[in-house]
């Protein structure tokens, strides 16, 4: 199959989206299909790259507006996206994260296009923000006619269901993997002296700095081996820094600053613990991360994240600086008392996340998705989108006709036949590796 | 062998398609928790807080429509408030003194309202040919709808409790009302007047108000809330006529007695949905 993955979020930022599309992509390739992915240019990455194993990257100059996003503007990309889909000879169109406006609309237009429609959603959105209801909005009409939907966890599924009043049948749960491979454990590097604790995390209010700036002076004080280790930057990283020169504990917490993620193996590995304290969070690959690395879990118990690790390897808290506290003493005694054995998570985590097993899954979404989409008519399209309340389903009606009306327009000025179909990279079955 | 039963896990391998929805689901999710039951006449006091500040704001109108078109002498509505505000500060301090809350010192509340006269002062000459290359109806025109959007997005401070954190936005939307309006008469001490009267009217005073609110002083407040309104209302009368009046009496009463009764009404299409994937509030106890 040929396939075009979308979003505005890829390579060179750094992100879950990100790693997700590169990943599975290569995997895809690697089970003979044909990969492209289509986001905008980043500074001067402008124009056609290729990748590892042939995955060819189209950056397209948009302008982005901000958080690497481009214009929210409905119909703008189409000429280029039709361009590409005919070019590559695309069938199937999966769009990823929906704060990508750029993924919204190619999902679009690839509807008017007569083309196959896949949306993976990476986040969690609540109901009650001016933001969110527009959000919402603007997802619901994207899925009005999508093939199917992606989520990365359960809870992720039931989120998307209820922004999108999606059928839940036609919603599956894929989570996210890891290259078990980039993430072994190396227990030589851990200072048996200590016990040391790892936050790698962005420090954002929504990733818990508050409650790990409250919790860390007590632990310090609760053992005298406690080591912490804390990676990653942002609007927090002073009051951390102030809390370091408040209790005195220079010589207990390290602060490395933000990190790139192929380094982070290498601080998890001194680790012993691994503690996450995020309010939100729809998967959390970095605890799969950890517990690859040989690192025992602690973890708020919010979003999907009582889903991704079995019991043996987690302890769950309540996003209270009580219940963490507790959590964390009991599972430092018992690291201490020697009654945990962490050195078959990695061969556990390598059975649980795999990406070759996602894209296998992956794959059966594409596959049902071409047998089950009937071509519609325009007229029943029309019917699907009115729906979608008072004012809102004549704008989407209205955006609807005037997307098939663009659609001739380009058919006519640029016809089909004109545009260079691509040459394919060369993937004969004697590349392809045997799968399981 | 029968089937496991289905988990809600993504470790697990579990012999069910990705696509499977369980019964389960959803069963986290809940409705309205936040739903507060209002009393028709609580509403009634909220929102005669509305009223409240459009009547200030028609105060302010029906000032400039005097000196503008009447030829009042500027400075009196200025005296007038300014005398009123004096007093109002006393009461403030004497209050905050016998509460034990916490105030700006004397001399930098002095410094500071000082400060402000004579940059108005200065500015006034600048301010009052600001717009001498527009045509009037464009200023009533703009003012009309700056009045109609402080209306709409007032901080109307109903609850004290929890943030103290107000919006400014309508105070700023106040001020470029009043230079607006200011820039269109005929003297530099007209001008300075009356900004000093919008200042006092639309910015110090609603802080007063809200000052009394918190400090449970419910009569003081509705003294103030009926010499407003009664005033203002006796203005319109006075200077706009009986069919002027009338209007802005019905508009009053609807937004003080329809009002409630409508957004009473709107409740029931709340429908607030909470569930996992909301981001929880942190919990720390204070040390």
């Amino acid at each position: 199959m040929n396939i075009a993955m979308v979003s505005d979020f890829f390579y060179p930022q750094p992100g879950g989206v990100e790693l997700h599309m590169y990943h599975l992509s290569q995997k895809l390739i690697d089970r003979g299909h044909s990969v492209v992915v289509i986001t905008h240019s980043y500074g001067g990455r402008t124009g056609v790259r290729v990748l590892t194993n042939g995955l060819k990257v189209y950056y397209i100059p948009f302008a982005v507006v901000m958080m690497q996003c481009t214009l929210p503007a409905v119909f703008s990309a189409f000429p280029i996206l039709r361009n590409i889909f005919i070019r590559e000879n695309i069938e199937i169109v999966h769009g990823h994260g929906s704060l990508s406006f750029l993924c919204l609309e190619a999902i679009m237009h690839a509807k008017t296009m007569g083309l196959k429609t896949i949306f993976t959603d990476h986040s969690l959105f609540g109901f009650a923000t001016v933001s969110s209801i527009v959000g919402n909005k603007l997802l619901t009409f994207t899925l009005t006619e999508i093939g199917h939907v992606i989520c990365v966890s359960h809870t992720c599924k039931e989120n998307t269901v209820l922004r999108s009043s999606l059928d839940p049948n036609k919603a599956s749960v894929i989570p996210n993997a890891v290259v078990a491979s980039d993430f072994t454990p190396e227990p030589n590097f851990r200072d048996e002296n200590t016990i040391t604790i790892v936050i790698i995390s962005r420090l954002f209010p929504n990733k818990g700095a508050d409650l790990l700036t409250a919790i860390i002076p007590r632990i310090c004080a609760y053992h005298e081996k406690i080591r912490f280790i804390i990676a990653g930057d942002g609007p927090k990283f002073i009051d951390f820094e102030q809390m370091v020169e408040k209790y005195q504990l220079q010589d207990k917490v390290q602060l490395i600053g933000s990190i790139k993620h192929e380094e982070v193996r290498n601080v998890m590995v001194k680790g012993h613990i691994y503690l996450h304290a995020s309010l939100t969070e729809a998967f959390g690959t970095v605890l799969v991360e950890a517990a690859s690395c040989g690192l025992f879990v602690v973890t708020t118990n919010v979003g999907g994240i009582p889903e991704v690790l079995p019991n043996h390897m987690t302890a769950y808290a309540l996003p209270e600086e009580e219940s963490i506290v507790s959590a964390l003493t009991s599972a430092i005694d018992k690291i201490s008392a020697g009654k945990i054995h962490t050195s078959g998570f990695h061969n556990q985590v390598k059975e649980m996340y795999d990406w070759r097993d996602v894209a296998q899954r992956t794959e059966l979404v594409y596959i049902n998705v071409k047998r089950t989409t009937k071509p519609t008519t325009t007229l029943e399209r029309i019917k699907k989108y009115y729906i979608h309340g008072f004012w809102g389903g004549k704008l989407f009606v209205l955006c609807l006709v005037v997307d098939i009306f663009i659609l001739t327009v380009l058919d006519f000025w640029y016809p089909r036949d004109k545009i260079d179909r691509a040459a394919k990279w060369p993937h004969g079955q004697k590349y392809a590796k045997p799968q399981s | 062998m029968a089937r496991h039963p289905w988990k809600k896990l993504l470790w697990l391998k579990q012999d069910y398609a990705d696509n499977y929805t369980d019964s389960s689901f959803l069963s986290q999710l809940k409705k309205n928790t936040t739903v507060a039951n209002y009393s028709y006449f609580k509403l009634v006091n909220d929102f005669a807080l509305i009223v409240l500040h459009s009547s200030t704001i028609v105060l302010v109108s029906i000032v400039f429509y005097g000196v503008y078109h009447e030829n009042w002498n500027p400075v009196i509505p200025t005296l007038v408030s300014t005398s009123i505000t004096f007093i109002f500060w006393v009461v403030y301090m004497v209050i905050s003194y016998i509460n034990h809350l916490e105030v700006a010192s004397v001399v930098g509340t002095l410094k500071s309202s000082l400060l402000i006269l004579f940059i108005l002062l200065t500015l006034s000459p600048v301010l009052k040919s600001l717009t001498d290359s527009t045509s009037s109806d464009s200023i009533w025109a703009l003012s009309c709808w700056i009045c109609v959007v402080n209306v709409l997005f007032n901080d109307y401070v109903i609850e004290f409790s929890g943030a103290t954190h107000t919006s400014n936005l309508s105070k700023n939307l106040a001020l470029s009302n009043a230079i607006l309006l200011a820039s269109r008469l005929y003297s530099n001490l007209a001008a300075f007047s009356f900004i000093l009267f919008c200042i006092q009217v639309q910015g110090l005073f609603p802080m007063f108000n809200n000052f009394t609110r918190r400090c449970q002083m419910l009569a003081f407040h509705r003294f103030q809330l009926i010499a407003i309104v009664g005033g203002v209302n006796y203005l319109v009368y006075s200077i706009l006529g009986m069919s002027a009046l009338s209007c802005w009496a019905a508009l009053q009463g609807i937004i003080l007695f329809v009002g409630p009764s409508y957004f009473i009404r709107l409740q029931k299409y709340k429908e607030e949905l909470q569930g996992p994937w909301d981001p929880v509030k942190p919990r720390i106890s204070v040390a």
